[in-house]
């Protein structure tokens, strides 16, 4: 596995939770059919119901969206942040914004995905979030992946919802969702066979190597006497470790040439694709890239928060080669739990704000533009005075992709007491 | 796929590779000492960054150096087929003389899925040894030995009397590893806005430290059950300098006192003002978050109060706010702001709180919610079903919940008069077993087999693998105590006694009491550390067929003492 070049500085590069050292896997089974690391996989029937897989990613911190997705065309913006602005297109500055549509414009660490919407598979969504006042991180996202704010009684997510009011894409699934984390996130929470795993290749007992079968034998074994709650999830934890035991995820080979960054997301976001493709009837898969809490020394042109949207922008560029550029159904969506202030404040960062950008990816996402009832940026037509105001709820871009690219239309299960207004961001 | 709206230019700049290099990222990393780490584990650093990424907490750079100033790597190089001399370990807090097996009476052959001697009719006959597993985070020989020479009442009551236990040693270690736990609020809000975090991870790893070696165990298991029943969630804004105040003053010094004497402190306490919303509460607006959350988790329970009720509590509580002004001493302290006081009259479960009371009102409303006949009959209710769930057991019956309510009934709420109830040998007898909560799971195996600390991150990582570390549930009911909850994901807790056997080096284990000559003596070693003599047959025959016949390697006893940690038998308590 070559090392990315979109790593940069060799620090960056140590972000890496893992070595990528593995011999190349399709190059030892060139002939094969089943490609090498997949080595004892079962592929699901043909024929399943059409409906996509979802790969959610939470940008965890409140990510500044007017850099993210910058409004060049809306000379507030350049009012607002006299210093933290990405330069306008026609600028002439080497760090000049990626125009998009005339009115927005990507930085240069983001336009590694200039690809994907070029081919109409991304989609960007302008002045989106969750309504809800609050600017605390852990009410906002708390809300956002509950799906609706304010409701003591509701602990269950969106994802989780959806996941329970539809039959399983395939019903011999050893498991349906899996969280990419220590953690299971809200969103999947009170989803059924949804489980987190931190590193989907270390997914088998730890411990000396050679004996490992040998104890987890052992494991087995005394769990066969256990109480009934006990031996029935240890045997759902073991078909599931056999399961992705069974995929090579270290010497998984992206298509197309695609080479993800090698930091944890990057990583996190190439095992998705590995796991999607090996069918074995995952639906939904979640996934955080943290450190967007920029209140200080933000740097969006270079430097910190540059270094993270190219580990985003490269990871997700990857990951549309690789699997969208496949044609696989599936879909992704990319969000946070609130944007920032559009004033930069006197430490060269942006305090906590409301309004920000979603990002989707899809085969069936009518992409390649950036969907925004742009409220402007003067002073005037801010939220609360600061902030960008949110003119579409991001309820109305989930429940259109829960509906028509995940085939549930109990929408009033997955968002209750909310009633969707359809922005036609899938085709 | 049509690009509907895009007018974009025919050629596009290429995405810059590499990337120019950033100052403030780089030094960071250059800073994080990750020299000595393995392959796929996380530095300290990654364990603090990645829970914090997790909850969306801001890490600033000097935290991360911080972080790897307190300690270098958690982990230590895999030594898989190495046999280190572990002689020169600096020994176990727990274990000073080798025990004896304590019951004779212990039957050849217990039921297969219990641990702790029950018999047929799920009753054990060693209540004594229940009463241990039960008040403790894992026995240990100390309380064992000691509950078996001094019977049972008497352990108990030892155990109530926490202020008698000698805890020297311990006090000793924290007052010398950390320096926040005595510091003033003020000082805590003055860190918290340099940026430093030093009282938050101070807490974790002192409720670490105390949960773990503490001669006070009983003290400790009340410690967690009321940080769960007054849940506050450390990362949420203001927690991290909040929460451990609120612990060292609020929990602790009531924890075996008066129930109401906690609910009071807390109604004041910063760290629940601010995680409960109550902090910005006006007459004219007021917030309704606290009012609900009062009643609906810290007193009367779910469905015993009217919304009618939540807007009269809101308002007696306006105004309890904290000073947040630099200039005062008290700066982080509780401050009753009077102008943003409702002073009007309320009515709370049918009754008047007078007009006038100002600050007053708070307490009053704690007394109806906690000693009026209304009030008393619905909490008292409310707790002795958690009490009994945390200790006796999922789906206690109905006749120890009226015991446990009576108990506070009778003594206006005295906790301990509660535990004496559902901690009585003829309820403790017949109680099923419980699924140990993950951070319980962990501290268990710590406390059974002779280990000393000598570092913390290693735990906080695991904890969250199996998805409990103190303190960080993010909604106020606190962390489930539900063995249904917690059986979900195995994993996690299979993987953990091989991190601490083969991985980290922060916790070190003495195995020199499992190091014997035949299959049977080790077999049996772990019969009297790990299960108290208790193991059940079948788990027997399991780890001597893995052990095998001696000679036996370093990694061949480590591996046994995995598979007993992660039998179903010790995963219960």
């Amino acid at each position: 596995m070559s090392r990315s070049t979109q790593g940069g500085c060799n620090e960056y590069v140590d972000l890496s939770r893992r070595s990528f050292l593995g011999v190349s896997g399709a190059a030892l089974a060139a002939g094969a059919v089943v490609p090498a690391w997949l080595p004892r996989v079962a592929f699901a029937r043909e024929g399943a119901v059409p409906r996509d897989i979802l790969v959610s990613l939470f940008l965890r911190g409140g990510a500044d969206g007017l850099t993210l997705c910058v409004p060049h065309g809306d000379p507030d913006y350049y009012t607002a942040r006299p210093t933290l602005n990405i330069p306008h297109p026609d600028s002439g500055d080497p760090a000049s914004a990626v125009d998009l549509d005339g009115f927005f414009g990507l930085p240069r660490a983001m336009s590694a995905l200039t690809t994907a919407y070029d081919d109409g598979k991304l989609l960007f969504v302008h002045a989106t979030g969750s309504v809800d006042e609050t600017r605390s991180h852990f009410d906002a996202m708390h809300f956002m992946e509950v799906g609706k704010a304010r409701d003591p009684s509701l602990y269950t997510g969106w994802v989780g919802r959806h996941l329970i009011t539809v039959p399983p894409l395939d019903d011999q699934a050893a498991i349906r969702a899996i969280g990419i984390s220590t953690g299971l996130q809200r969103q999947l929470v009170g989803a059924p066979k949804a489980l987190p795993f931190p590193d989907l290749n270390e997914s088998s007992l730890n411990g000396p190597a050679p004996t490992k079968d040998a104890r987890l034998q052992s494991i087995d074994d005394m769990y066969q006497r256990a109480p009934e709650l006990l031996r029935t999830s240890a045997e759902n934890t073991i078909s599931t470790m056999q399961l992705l035991d069974a995929i090579d995820f270290a010497n998984y080979q992206p298509a197309n040439g695609a080479v993800y960054p090698e930091s944890y997301f990057g990583y996190s976001l190439k095992s998705t694709a590995a796991l999607i493709k090996a069918q074995v009837g995952v639906e939904a898969i979640s996934l955080d890239i943290g450190g967007w809490d920029t209140h200080e020394s933000q740097q969006p042109r270079d430097g910190y928060m540059a270094y993270l949207m190219q580990e985003l922008s490269a990871s997700m560029a990857a990951f549309h080669l690789d699997v969208i550029g496949e044609g696989l159904p599936v879909t992704l969506v990319a969000m946070s739990e609130f944007g920032r202030v559009v004033a930069e404040n006197g430490s060269q960062g942006t305090d906590h704000g409301h309004g920000n950008v979603m990002m989707l990816m899809g085969n069936n996402i009518s992409g390649g533009r950036v969907l925004s009832q742009w409220p402007g940026l003067h002073p005037d037509l801010l939220f609360q005075q600061q902030d960008l105001a949110i003119t579409i709820d991001y309820r109305d871009i989930l429940a259109e992709i829960v509906q028509n690219r995940l085939a549930n239309p109990d929408l009033g299960f997955v968002f209750p007491d909310y009633t969707p207004n359809f922005r036609g961001v899938t085709s | 796929m049509a690009t509907t709206t895009t007018d974009s230019p025919t050629t596009r700049p290429q995405p810059l590779s590499p990337m120019p290099s950033g100052p403030d990222r780089a030094t960071v990393l250059k800073t994080l000492g990750r020299e000595d780490r393995i392959p796929g584990l996380p530095s300290a650093q990654e364990i603090a960054a990645g829970l914090i990424a997790r909850h969306g907490k801001p890490l600033n750079a000097r935290d991360l150096q911080r972080i790897t100033a307190i300690t270098r790597s958690a982990w230590m190089p895999r030594f898989y087929d190495a046999a280190p001399d572990r002689g020169d370990w600096p020994g176990s807090v727990f274990v000073d003389q080798p025990p004896n097996l304590p019951n004779p009476e212990a039957p050849d052959t217990p039921p297969d899925t219990d641990h702790d001697g029950t018999s047929v009719d799920g009753c054990t006959f060693d209540t004594v040894r229940r009463l241990v597993d039960r008040t403790t985070f894992g026995f240990s020989w100390r309380e064992l030995d000691y509950a078996y020479t001094n019977g049972y009442d008497a352990y108990l009551e030892w155990q109530l009397d926490h202020e008698s236990i000698d805890d020297s040693v311990l006090q000793t270690r924290l007052d010398t590893e950390f320096e926040t736990l005595d510091e003033s609020p003020r000082r805590h809000v003055l860190r918290a806005w340099d940026g430093n975090y030093d009282m938050m991870w101070d807490l974790l790893n002192a409720t670490f430290l105390r949960q773990a070696t503490s001669g006070r165990q009983l003290y400790e298991r009340m410690v967690e059950f009321w940080s769960d029943h007054f849940n506050i969630y450390l990362f949420k804004d203001g927690g991290e300098m909040f929460k451990p105040i609120d612990d060292r003053d609020v929990i602790r010094p009531h924890a075996l006192g008066k129930f109401s004497d906690i609910v009071k402190a807390s109604t004041r306490s910063p760290a629940m003002l601010t995680y409960l919303d109550g902090a910005f509460s006006f007459a004219w607006a007021p917030n309704e978050n606290y009012a609900r959350e009062l009643m609906e988790l810290h007193t009367l329970g779910v469905d015993n109060f009217t919304q009618q009720d939540v807007k009269q509590v809101a308002r007696c509580f306006t105004g309890f706010t904290i000073d947040y002004n630099a200039n005062n001493q008290s700066l982080g302290q509780f401050r009753f702001e009077s102008y943003w006081h409702d002073h009007g009259t309320k009515n709370v479960l049918g009754q008047k709180v007078p007009g006038g009371g100002g600050v007053a009102d708070g307490d009053r409303v704690i007394d109806i919610l906690c000693h009026s006949p209304k009030g008393a009959a619905l909490t008292s209710r409310f707790l002795a079903g958690k009490l009994a769930v945390r200790f006796w057991g999922e789906n206690p019956p109905a006749a120890l919940v009226d015991e446990i309510a009576q108990a506070y009934l009778d003594t206006d709420g005295d906790i301990k008069s509660m535990l004496r109830v559902v901690l009585a040998e003829r309820w403790l007898r017949c109680s099923r077993p419980r699924l140990k909560r993950p951070y319980h799971y962990a501290l268990s195996a710590i406390r059974t087999v002779p280990s000393y600390i000598t570092g913390y991150w290693a735990l906080i990582y695991l904890s969250d693998t199996m998805g409990q570390t103190p303190f960080l549930w993010a909604p106020p009911n606190g962390y489930p105590d539900s063995s249904a909850f917690w059986a979900g994901h195995m994993l996690p807790r299979w993987r953990y006694p091989n991190s601490m056997f083969f991985e980290q080096n922060e916790v070190q284990f003495d195995l020199q009491p499992f190091s014997r000559q035949t299959t049977d003596e080790v077999v049996e070693a772990i019969n009297i550390y790990i299960f108290g003599g208790y193991m059940p047959r079948s788990l027997r025959l399991e780890l001597a067929d893995y052990l095998g016949p001696p000679p036996f390697t370093n990694n061949r006893l480590r591996e046994v003492l995995t598979l007993a940690i992660s039998s179903p038998a010790f995963q219960q308590h």
